[in-house]
């Protein structure tokens, strides 16, 4: 019978911890595979295989093929560890490879993994019993181990496994083995690109968008929600905190250089975030700054947006170039969703000159005429939470 | 709820509602089938068209049926292509400026004064014997500037009688007499949705005169040029919309707009863009401009109070200004510009609330970008 198995890749890293992480991962493939019908799942000698109908299989694969921590989903038949079942399988194997790819002189390799030490026969006798079945069934059929047209991969375990197609799984590590994040989502293309691959890691999170309604519409609002929807897809729940910075703003526009703009509203962004993060037990925030992107995103930039909070800040994109950024946000299909065009919320007020290179001190004398605390407190008052994926 | 973005769309008016509900239920067979039910649809479909044809001055077989006034002006105006130049007014809307950009190479524009009104004594230098296509929009949807359409047509045709003469008509189509045969175009579009009737159907005259390519093929509906099941349920309505516009009294809507221009001159740094003057402008299109603010929040303010308005041109940073720089606003009321569009459903007591909220959500936005 055909099955689908999963391998974990970088889990086996692990160590003495290698049991938590793969229970961990053994929950979110249950949770991704949740609407399919599954009649068993079961763990082989660090494989995770899936018995379905195979009418379910193209769709069990996609699914899986997003799931964090798995290196490699395989397509494979099973049988006992009989040599007469083992080339049962293998006739069954090549007749589809035949009648898919249709008939003519082929090439083939045999490569087997013996697990299960107390078998029989050693892989490379396995190797030449199936090779010689092939050769003498099929007669167009030659060996050929460098390049071959078919290589069919053979594993002993508990059971015999036959490899019929291996597809690369998108890597990475199990959801929620990482700790806990907050991302800074605006609409752009970066930032749902950073969450995706500090989720990648293992790390589950929540979101924070500043809004700076009535200088933003509902529409820039409800593109980030539609962000963080696509992103929920691959990072499973998260909660959507929505904060107002206008008054923040308003403030800074009033009462600093306009120069100074965009670099003190990204701090005070930071500093609502710390406090947001605090309270939910977040361990780091997350941007999509680039290095040089924009004007704000400069090393000095950087450093004097650090210098705000105490909080560790993780800026998975720091040296990407934008196509390698876009190349992924295509793939995780929030690109479409982040080049519509609606004003986010810095737009308004962005200064014709920002600084590109604050100097701290610089930066420091403009916030004495704020009062940073009650803009903190005046922009955490006008949250609004919303829970994705639940 | 105070709904001034009459200009964007109105509200589908409930007696065209009906008409289009019962004609759905007793005409929907496809009136080119050879059956009665078809027969019924088809005598429906000629008795709207004439009744358009007779209330504009024009013959029945001139009127065509479309999906959209942008489709009406894309059929005049790639439908009748030809080697030559064009000449437009700047101020056209995108349906006409674009598609004239896209299919002519050769194109002049008619001068226009500050509030937006062609400078009829320099038509003359901009044609010539090659000019073989001219739009003009006869009620602007952004400004509401209103041309002398008859003596723009009488100006053009003295330099070259051959010259096609095409009139977007969609704002003011419903709200004056119009009689296509005395202002000697050539072709006419009309909208249905900017006067509470469906959305989905629009007009396109064309005089006998003018020979049309199809831009779109398919069942030959329309004598070819709109290849497509006729929307039999939203021609009726849309004439049911027409014909009562048609019968309504304007005296509220000019009130309104007066009303309104004269409160809000008195705030400071505020311009009227475009004409006050009925004969210049449309009453129901008011657009004026503020110094120094950006209309995008404006607009949200007033929108928290059931409050609907439009910004008088695209407003953000790099965008397009096509219009209100054609006009040579000055650029420190550019992003400010306000556009308020009435109905005939407008009334004084909601531009007398509107008035209020309009200064109080200004002084907010001036207060926070000052």
């Amino acid at each position: 019978m055909k099955i689908i198995s999963v391998s974990f890749g970088e889990l086996f890293l692990k160590g003495k911890n290698r049991r938590t992480f793969v229970d961990k991962e053994i929950r979110q493939i249950k949770k991704a595979l949740s609407d399919f019908k599954i009649d068993n799942l079961y763990l082989e000698q660090g494989k995770y295989y899936i018995e379905a109908e195979e009418s379910e299989f193209d769709g069990i694969i996609n699914k899986l093929k997003n799931v964090f921590g798995i290196s490699i989903i395989s397509l494979c038949y099973r049988s006992s560890k009989d040599l007469d079942d083992i080339k049962k399988n293998l006739k069954d194997l090549i007749d589809e490879y035949l009648e898919k790819n249709g008939p003519g002189k082929r090439t083939f390799k045999i490569s087997t993994k013996r697990s299960d030490k107390s078998y029989p026969l050693t892989s490379p006798e396995i190797n030449g019993e199936l090779g010689g079945f092939v050769l003498s069934n099929y007669h167009d059929f030659d060996v050929d181990v460098h390049n071959p047209d078919l290589e069919i991969f053979v594993e002993i375990r508990a059971k015999a496994y036959l490899i019929i197609k291996k597809i690369k799984g998108v890597g990475g590590l199990p959801l929620g083995s990482g700790g806990r994040g907050l991302l800074l989502l605006s609409g752009g293309i970066d930032s749902p690109v950073a969450g995706y691959q500090i989720a990648k890691r293992g790390v589950e999170l929540s979101c924070l968008y500043f809004n700076s309604f009535p200088f933003t519409n509902q529409r820039a609002e409800d593109k980030a929600r539609r962000l963080a929807d696509k992103l929920s897809e691959y990072v499973g729940k998260m909660t959507y905190y929505s904060v107002n910075l206008l008054s923040a703003y308003t403030s800074i526009n009033k009462n600093c250089k306009q120069r100074y703009t965009t670099i003190l509203a990204r701090r005070m962004m930071m500093r609502i975030a710390e406090r947001l993060a605090d309270e939910n037990k977040q361990d780091a925030l997350i941007t999509g700054e680039s290095l040089g992107q924009v004007a704000s995103q400069t090393i000095q930039g950087m450093r004097v947006v650090d210098a705000a909070t105490d909080m560790l800040i993780l800026r998975p994109l720091v040296a990407m170039d934008k196509t390698e950024i876009i190349d992924i946000s295509e793939r995780i299909e929030t690109y479409d969703i982040s080049i519509e065009p609606f004003a986010d919320c810095c737009s308004f007020f962005a200064p014709d000159k920002p600084v590109t290179k604050p100097r701290l001190a610089d930066v420091l004398r403009e916030e004495e005429n704020l009062d940073i605390d009650k803009l903190v407190d005046e922009a955490l008052s006008t949250m609004e939470v919303v829970r994705i994926g639940y | 709820m105070i709904y001034f973005d009459n200009a964007a769309t109105t509200k589908m008016r409930r007696e065209a509602i009906d008409v289009y509900l019962e004609t759905n239920e007793r005409y929907f067979a496809n009136p080119s089938s050879l059956h009665q039910l078809g027969l019924d649809a088809e005598k429906k479909l000629r008795y709207y068209r004439k009744k358009f044809a007779d209330d504009l001055g024009v013959k029945e077989s001139e009127i065509y049926f479309t999906p959209s006034a942008t489709f009406s002006n894309n059929l005049a105006i790639r439908g009748s292509f030809g080697p030559g130049k064009a000449i437009i007014s700047p101020i056209e809307h995108s349906a006409v400026y674009r598609v004239v950009k896209d299919v002519y190479d050769d194109i002049s524009y008619l001068p226009v004064d500050k509030g937006g009104k062609i400078v009829e004594d320099e038509i003359a230098n901009k044609l010539d014997k090659d000019t073989r296509f001219a739009s003009v929009i006869m009620v602007n949807n952004e400004i509401g500037t209103r041309q002398n359409i008859e003596a723009i047509v009488k100006k053009i045709k003295k330099i070259n009688p051959n010259i096609i003469v095409h009139v977007d008509g969609v704002q003011a189509f419903g709200k004056y007499k119009i009689d296509l045969k005395k202002m000697k175009v050539d072709m006419f579009t009309a909208s249905s949705h900017k006067i509470h009737g469906p959305k989905g159907i629009g007009l396109l005259y064309v005089s006998e005169k003018v020979r049309l390519n199809p831009i779109t093929l398919g069942g030959g509906q329309e004598k070819g040029l709109v290849s497509g099941t006729e929307n039999l349920p939203a021609v009726a309505a849309f004439y049911k919309a027409y014909e009562l516009m048609r019968a309504s009294d304007f005296s509220e809507v000019k009130l309104v707009k007066e009303y309104i221009l004269r409160e809000l001159m008195k705030i400071k740094d505020s311009k009227l863009v475009g004409y006050e003057d009925e004969k210049d402008s449309s009453s129901f299109i008011l657009n004026m401009a503020f110094k120094n603010i950006k209309s995008e929040p404006l607009i949200h303010l007033l929108e928290m109070e059931d409050i609907y308005v439009s910004s008088g041109s695209a407003c953000s940073k790099g965008k397009d200004n096509r219009i209100l720089d054609a006009i040579g606003l000055e650029e420190e009321y550019l992003d400010g510009a306000i556009r308020m569009s009435f109905s005939v459903f407008s009334n004084m007591d909601q531009a007398k609330e509107f008035v209020i909220c309009f200064k109080r959500a200004l002084a907010t936005i001036r207060n926070i970008m000052e």
